[in-house]
């Protein structure tokens, strides 16, 4: 007696022998329709419509990085020119000035000049008394004339700088006219009533800090010199404290800069006071050290912009749903009808909605107030990475800005009208547009994603690299003109300097595709990225034309090897034979896998010789979008699809007696398979957005094919993988299992 | 002699009435039993049931020893079977089929199959499929005969051959009989048991209802004589001094069964009616059984 097999090859045999017609006919048809479509499909440029589709989107993102480039390099070049030629020497006059009077008020205060005084006292006295005059105030005159002559000689004056002098000079007037008025005084009395004077009116005429702000000057100069009494090591940073707390009141400028610009000027001053004041130009460097100064100051007036607003830009988009005012602050509307910014996100439910799919991608100031409009802010890993993009942006953007100071330098006239005392603007501007073109030779191939601009053409692109630099300049004069035109009306409508140039700059750095409502930008954006061959081949070939006929054959066969079999009796004979009925049905699931698997094998064979014969005549778009990979992944899908569908049809003919059921059930739910996931397309991730109806998707939760996920072999994601799993289980389940219930079930043969 | 086919209170219930119930008797090796039965009587399933096809609700069924439930694999190997009703796998022809019994049953003998296909006069260059219902049969007939076994179990195996087949079967059966084998057929043909069969079961609604030994029953040296009268209601049923088979008032016919011994008594007898026709022949099994299920 012959030890009983799992596996009978006879068995095998006599399925494929009754079948190889079906099999035949079934993998052949369903190969060579994959031949056919993907050589029609050869025919077809699909990649041109999308790529004209891309390359708008890419020229609208260029259109907007150029613009927004130009108008912050116009704003960043006058500024540059203002700050150089007008208000950074007004600040200087002031710093400078305001220090030394301090410096020399706390000398006078704390009494480093009291034994200079006194001898002054003294010549003024002698003279005083050998006076001939006939009045006292004649003889204090002619007295006071004669020790201010001889002030150089007692103060050593060559020691003091010409604001000082002016200080110093009112300064021993007063003095004198003290000493005269309250003979009884003392030594500090004299002087603390006679600087209090000299100050208030220094303060008013030379540092011009206005009416009134000479004694507040005064009092603070009397503080500050108490804390150099309590700690002399530190007047020149007391100093400076001081000065910043006032300059308010001489400056125009924000406080965050007034910081700035203190700080560094001051410092640079006080290290190198002479060097700076000559503008001397130091080793090592190419311009002056005042110069070198002021670009420091600018620099790090961008640098701080940079890292407080402008990285921004770089934030991920959201939708705006509601209404925002020019700043990009979500608003409500009040009472009397009022905007009203909302400040609290407890107020968001007064937040007007926009229309339905109006929504406009958010731009920069709508980012700032991200929390506000949306209800959640950036988390600190956007910010991170967003603040170093807009580093890596301004890397690139600072030679060009030390680039044109040095320009500016070597011809100042060309920018400045010192006479009248005004930026030249139009030359300004045809600076910028020329950066902005010599860089868009650089930039433009990077939108393109190619090397060169030398590849950005016609046939590639849709237009010639020359067009597009022709394009950068028109940007590049566009934007400035409307950043001027929105900055002025912004100032006339009593903004801040700050807010209308960040209104001014969103509006000039706008492109077409900004004022598209989101949904429609969305999808067309999606409609331009999508890989059309693989929709085609991976979704209707692969996914649902291919899988007709292997499901039909499916459904026939499976009801052929057991049930039908089982029906007509002619399973008898098999069963007849000294033959366990496992090792029958085993048999024949093997058979029915391999059937199915050849299938796929031929398959995949002709869709690979359709895409090479479809590259040989001139179908190149398929070398990248219809790689032999996808093939082969669109393959096993199917592939294992089919095996889980014929697993499904095994187990209603292992469990049926009867044909009419096997095939009603096993076939019936198939079927329904293949329908549900043909309805579910609509509303698949793999359908552009635009065709796309989101409740459809429904169906894809009734079928068992929607674990084939094209979109993710498309979007290169590795769920495609996972999802195999649930297929493969199926087959293993509903094979193992037919073949339980065959073994233990009655037949009626 | 020793039982090598045993059925113990088999029953397999299809409600209804159908099925097989407390069904129990042996078959002796070289023992060549009938099956009769009116339709749906159980035949088929007691086939099946034999076979292992099918699960038994009660009782056990041995072959040689083996208990089918358990040794299904074994008793295959000492059986061959030809299936009630007959159909074929779709292979392109018959030889086909039967290279592949070759490979599923090693105690398939082609040469034997040659000589039975040429007996049979089978043309099996034909799809299986296709064949006429004689053709299947002949078939079948040839596949399980061809086999090696100890145990033949035929199911209707006959119903759609030609007379001249039926002969053909009848002669080789009678050879496997001389080759000590063991035959279980079921049949409606009683002529087919009678020549073949030593034994024969009637099976009604399930139960085993008759069990003979057919040369015991036939060995009786009985006769029976039909007669036609012309009036037969002058002839007194009661008052018959022989055995009435049949009394058929429509045809005046009258149907007795004579002992060989007493025929010339019943010839004296029959003499003095006024008859038409007289036929007489062998005492039949069909005839028998008749006789047997009217009483």
């Amino acid at each position: 007696m012959k030890k009983p097999k799992f596996f009978s090859f006879a068995i095998f045999k006599e399925s494929f022998k009754s079948n190889i017609v079906s099999l035949s006919i079934v993998g052949v048809g369903n190969a060579i329709i994959a031949l056919v479509v993907i050589l029609i499909l050869s025919t077809l440029s699909l990649n041109s419509t999308k790529q004209s589709m891309q390359n708008m989107f890419n020229t609208a993102n260029l259109e907007h990085t150029l613009k927004l480039g130009s108008s912050g390099g116009y704003l960043a070049f006058s500024e540059i020119v203002e700050a150089h030629a007008k208000t950074l020497p007004e600040a200087e006059n002031y710093l400078i000035t305001a220090y030394d009077a301090y410096d020399t008020s706390i000398s006078l205060l704390n009494g480093e000049y009291n034994s200079a005084l006194t001898g002054f006292r003294v010549i003024y006295q002698g003279a005083y008394f050998i006076s001939t005059a006939d009045t006292e105030e004649a003889k204090h005159e002619e007295a006071k004339t004669i020790a201010l002559d001889g002030l150089d000689t007692v103060l050593n004056l060559g020691d003091f700088s010409e604001n000082e002098l002016v200080l110093i000079n009112e300064f021993a007037g007063n003095f004198l006219d003290e000493v005269h008025a309250s003979p009884n005084s003392n030594l500090d009395g004299w002087i603390r009533v006679s600087l209090e004077e000299s100050v208030k009116n220094f303060a008013e005429t030379t540092l011009n800090l206005g009416e009134g702000v000479g004694a507040l000057l005064y009092s603070s100069i009397e503080s500050a010199e108490k804390k150099v009494d309590e700690d002399p090591e530190n007047k020149q940073q007391i100093i400076q404290e001081t000065i910043t707390e006032l300059a308010g009141f001489a400056l125009d400028f924000d406080e965050n800069i007034i910081n700035t610009v203190i700080d560094i000027m001051l410092t640079n001053y006080l290290a190198d006071t002479e060097s700076y004041l000559n503008n001397t130009v130091l080793e090592g460097t190419e311009i002056g050290y005042k110069d070198e100064t002021y670009f420091e100051i600018i620099d790090t007036i961008v640098q701080d912009l940079l890292n407080s607003t402008m990285y921004y830009e770089f934030l991920p988009d959201f939708e705006v749903d509601y209404i925002t005012n020019e700043l990009g602050e979500p608003i409500y509307y009040g009472a009397n009808g009022e905007e009203v910014v909302i400040q609290n996100i407890a107020d968001r439910d007064k937040l007007v909605p926009v229309k339905d799919n109006m929504g406009l991608y958010s731009n920069f100031l709508e980012k700032m107030h991200k929390e506000m409009i949306t209800g959640t802010p950036y988390t600190e890993e956007e910010k991170a990475k967003a603040q170093e993009e807009a580093q890596e942006y301004f890397d690139t953007f600072y030679p060009l800005l030390r680039e044109f100071y040095l320009e500016y330098l070597g011809n100042k006239d060309a920018y400045y009208d010192s006479t009248n005392q005004v930026v030249l603007k139009e030359n300004i501007v045809s600076r910028v547009c020329g950066i902005v073109k010599e860089q868009a030779i650089n930039i433009i191939p990077s939108f393109f994603g190619v090397a060169s601009i030398d590849e950005v053409t016609k046939e590639n692109i849709g237009l010639s690299g020359d067009d597009l630099l022709n394009k950068a300049y028109d940007y590049s004069l566009a934007a400035i003109s409307i950043f001027d035109q929105e900055v002025k009306n912004e100032l006339e409508e009593g903004r801040s300097t700050t807010d209308a140039m960040m209104i001014a700059i969103n509006r000039a750095s706008s492109s077409l595709i900004d004022e598209l409502p989101a949904d429609i930008s969305f999808k067309l954006d999606d409609l331009a990225s999508r890989n059309l061959y693989g929709l085609v081949v991976g979704v209707i070939l692969f996914s649902i034309a291919g899988l007709l006929l292997p499901i039909v054959y499916s459904i026939l066969t499976a009801n052929g090897l057991v049930a039908q079999q089982v029906e007509s009796g002619s399973l008898a004979f098999t069963l007849s034979a000294p033959i366990k009925r496992s090792t029958i049905i085993v048999s024949k699931a093997i058979y029915f896998i391999f059937a199915i698997t050849s299938m796929f094998l031929v398959l995949f064979l002709f869709s690979v010789i359709g895409r090479e014969i479809g590259i040989a005549i001139g179908g190149t778009d398929f070398i990248e979008s219809l790689a032999i990979k996808d093939l082969a992944l669109y393959s096993l899908g199917s592939y294992l699809v089919s095996l889980a569908i014929s697993g499904i049809c095994f187990l209603t003919s292992s469990i049926f007696n009867k044909s009419k059921y096997a095939i009603g059930v096993g076939g019936g739910i198939s079927i329904f398979f293949l329908v549900a996931s043909i309805l579910g397309l609509f509303g698949s991730e793999v359908m552009p957005l635009a065709l796309r109806i989101d409740s459809m998707n429904f169906f894809n939760y009734l079928t068992i094919i929607s674990f084939f996920n094209v979109n993710s072999i498309l979007n290169g994601t590795s769920l495609f993988y996972y999802l195999l799993i649930p297929l493969v289980a199926i087959s293993v389940v509903t094979y193992v299992v037919g073949c339980y219930i065959f073994t233990k079930k009655d037949l009626p043969l | 002699m020793e039982e090598i086919l045993s059925l113990k209170n088999v029953t397999k219930d299809y409600k209804n009435n159908r099925g097989l119930f407390d069904v129990s008797f042996d078959i002796k090796k070289h023992e060549f039993c009938g099956i009769i039965g009116e339709n749906g009587a159980g035949k088929t399933t007691l086939m099946r049931a034999i076979m292992g096809f099918i699960s038994l609700d009660k009782g056990d069924i041995f072959v040689d020893s083996l208990d089918v439930k358990k040794n299904n694999l074994d008793i295959k190997n000492k059986i061959a079977y030809v299936p009630g009703e007959i159909n074929y796998p779709d292979l392109s022809n018959g030889k086909i089929f039967l290279d592949l019994q070759k490979e599923l049953d090693d105690s398939f003998k082609k040469e034997k199959a040659n000589e039975y296909i040429k007996k049979f006069q089978l043309d099996i260059r034909a799809n299986p499929r296709k064949m006429s219902k004689g053709m299947k049969e002949k078939l079948a007939l040839i596949t399980a005969l061809s086999k090696d076994k100890d145990i033949y179990l035929l199911d209707e195996a006959t119903t759609g051959l030609d007379p001249l087949m039926r002969e053909v079967f009848i002669e080789v059966l009678l050879e496997k009989k001389k080759e000590d084998k063991t035959l279980l057929m079921s049949s409606n043909n009683f002529e087919e048991i009678e020549r073949v069969c030593d034994r024969v079961i009637y099976l009604s609604n399930g139960k085993v209802v008759l069990d003979l030994n057919i040369k015991e029953i036939l060995n009786k040296d009985l006769m029976v004589f039909s007669i036609r009268l012309k009036d037969i209601n002058k002839f007194s049923r009661e008052n018959s001094d022989f055995e009435i088979l049949n009394f058929d008032t429509a045809e005046n016919e009258i149907t007795f069964l004579i002992e060989v011994s007493k025929i010339p008594i019943f010839i004296d007898k029959i003499s003095k009616l006024n008859i038409l026709s007289l036929q007489e022949h062998k005492f039949s099994l069909e005839e028998y059984i008749n006789l047997k299920m009217r009483s």
